[in-house]
């Protein structure tokens, strides 16, 4: 259950109350940026679709029933937004230029494995991607995240397991390519 | 760290190596401002939760700017409605203060994109540019009277500005002074030329003005 105060931003925002909704925005918007930058590795975009998110979290607000918790329900159209963005734009040779360049300025000091593991995760397919995000970074259950991804608990199981094999066997291959390339 | 044999690497060891990927931290002042641009884009494009989604094409966003006009935050909208009460009087002091502030607020909100708040007999308009590329340049305050209503307008020097369906350009020269050019039509702030129009013409630098 919503704590009280959110429920009431939330009812007023359904009758149109846009500083309710700002209220709500703020409470859920590192969430939804965290999600939409994992999923996508790049600020810009992360920023973009967080923004969509509450923009089509505001106009389907009328749809929205107490049965889920409001950061599911959100977090669902973030997901759901971030495998539509996938698709629309095939955007994988901007979004590891991007991502090379984030690391670069805001990250000098990680170890280039901690990049290599992003870089492998955003070679993972969409769905598995998402499913990996849900699970190992936000600790939630394969029902939870069945019930965001809108898929089955055993579709999530059997993402999560793809995903993982599918990661092991990229980090292997760049662990192998640095190999190559310190010797 | 990666280790060796990845390929026989447990699944929370794996899962503790994705977690420990950070995401790059944003400036406070983002997460203080996003909020606010979300709720901007709402007021510009739907009315209330049930509302279909209208984003139109850039070329659309400036016809919509003009014609439906744009409120932006709850705040802004407060601050609009008092501005548009106190509009039948002359400009005063307060008012220009306020017009001053409220500027500052859109174009936080918009930055290098807002080229013209107007102040009419319909309410209050923003004209945004389809891109951030407006030029940064002190802001303009221009209130037109045609004897029954006033319109008013802050915008900068170069940007076009239309009353009773006619258009005219704005522009500062370097001496401070405003002039209004259109069709047949010049008004200066510095020398009162007056064009022969009915209009009752003001301008000032709201730079002027300390905010």
């Amino acid at each position: 259950m919503e704590p009280d105060e959110e429920r009431d931003w939330i009812r007023k925002s359904q009758q149109g109350d846009l500083e309710a909704f700002e209220a709500l925005v703020r409470r859920h918007q590192r969430m939804i940026h965290s999600l939409t930058y994992r999923m996508t590795g790049s600020l810009p975009d992360a920023e973009d679709l967080a923004q969509d998110t509450f923009l089509q979290a505001f106009r389907q607000l009328s749809g929205y029933r107490a049965e889920a918790r409001f950061s599911t329900w959100v977090y669902r159209i973030a997901v759901n937004l971030c495998l539509n963005w996938k698709q629309r734009r095939n955007r994988q040779e901007r979004l590891q230029a991007d991502w090379s360049q984030n690391q670069a300025a805001s990250r000098r000091s990680d170890s280039p494995a901690l990049e290599q593991v992003q870089e492998a995760l955003l070679k993972l397919p969409p769905k598995q991607r998402a499913a990996v995000i849900l699970t190992a970074y936000d600790g939630l259950n394969h029902a939870e995240a069945a019930r965001i991804l809108g898929c089955s608990e055993s579709t999530v199981s059997w993402r999560v397991f793809a995903a993982r094999a599918h990661l092991k066997k990229l980090l292997a291959n760049a662990q192998s390519g640095n190999l190559h390339h310190e010797e | 760290m990666l280790k060796a044999g990845i390929c026989t690497m447990k699944n929370n060891e794996l899962d503790r190596l994705l977690q420990s990927i950070r995401e790059p931290e944003r400036a406070p002042e983002y997460w203080n401002e996003f909020p606010k641009k979300v709720v901007a884009h709402l007021h510009w494009r739907v009315g209330g939760p049930s509302g279909a989604d209208p984003r139109p094409a850039p070329g659309i966003r400036r016809l919509a700017g003009w014609t439906l006009g744009l409120a932006t935050s709850g705040v802004i909208v407060a601050l609009a409605v008092v501005l548009w009460r106190e509009h039948e009087s002359r400009p005063e002091a307060s008012q220009m203060l306020r017009m001053g502030k409220y500027y500052q607020e859109i174009e936080a909100l918009f930055p290098n994109q807002l080229e013209t708040i107007v102040f009419d007999p319909q309410g209050t308009h923003l004209v945004l540019a389809p891109e951030a590329d407006v030029p940064a340049s002190p802001p303009l305050y221009v209130r037109i009277c045609d004897g029954k209503n006033c319109s008013s307008f802050v915008t900068f020097s170069g940007q076009e500005i239309q009353l009773a369906g006619q258009k005219m350009t704005v522009l500062s020269d370097a001496h401070g002074g405003i002039i209004l050019t259109g069709d047949r039509f010049l008004w200066s702030s510095a020398e009162r030329i007056d064009g022969g129009s009915h209009w009752q013409i003001e301008a000032r630098n709201l730079s002027s003005i300390p905010l």
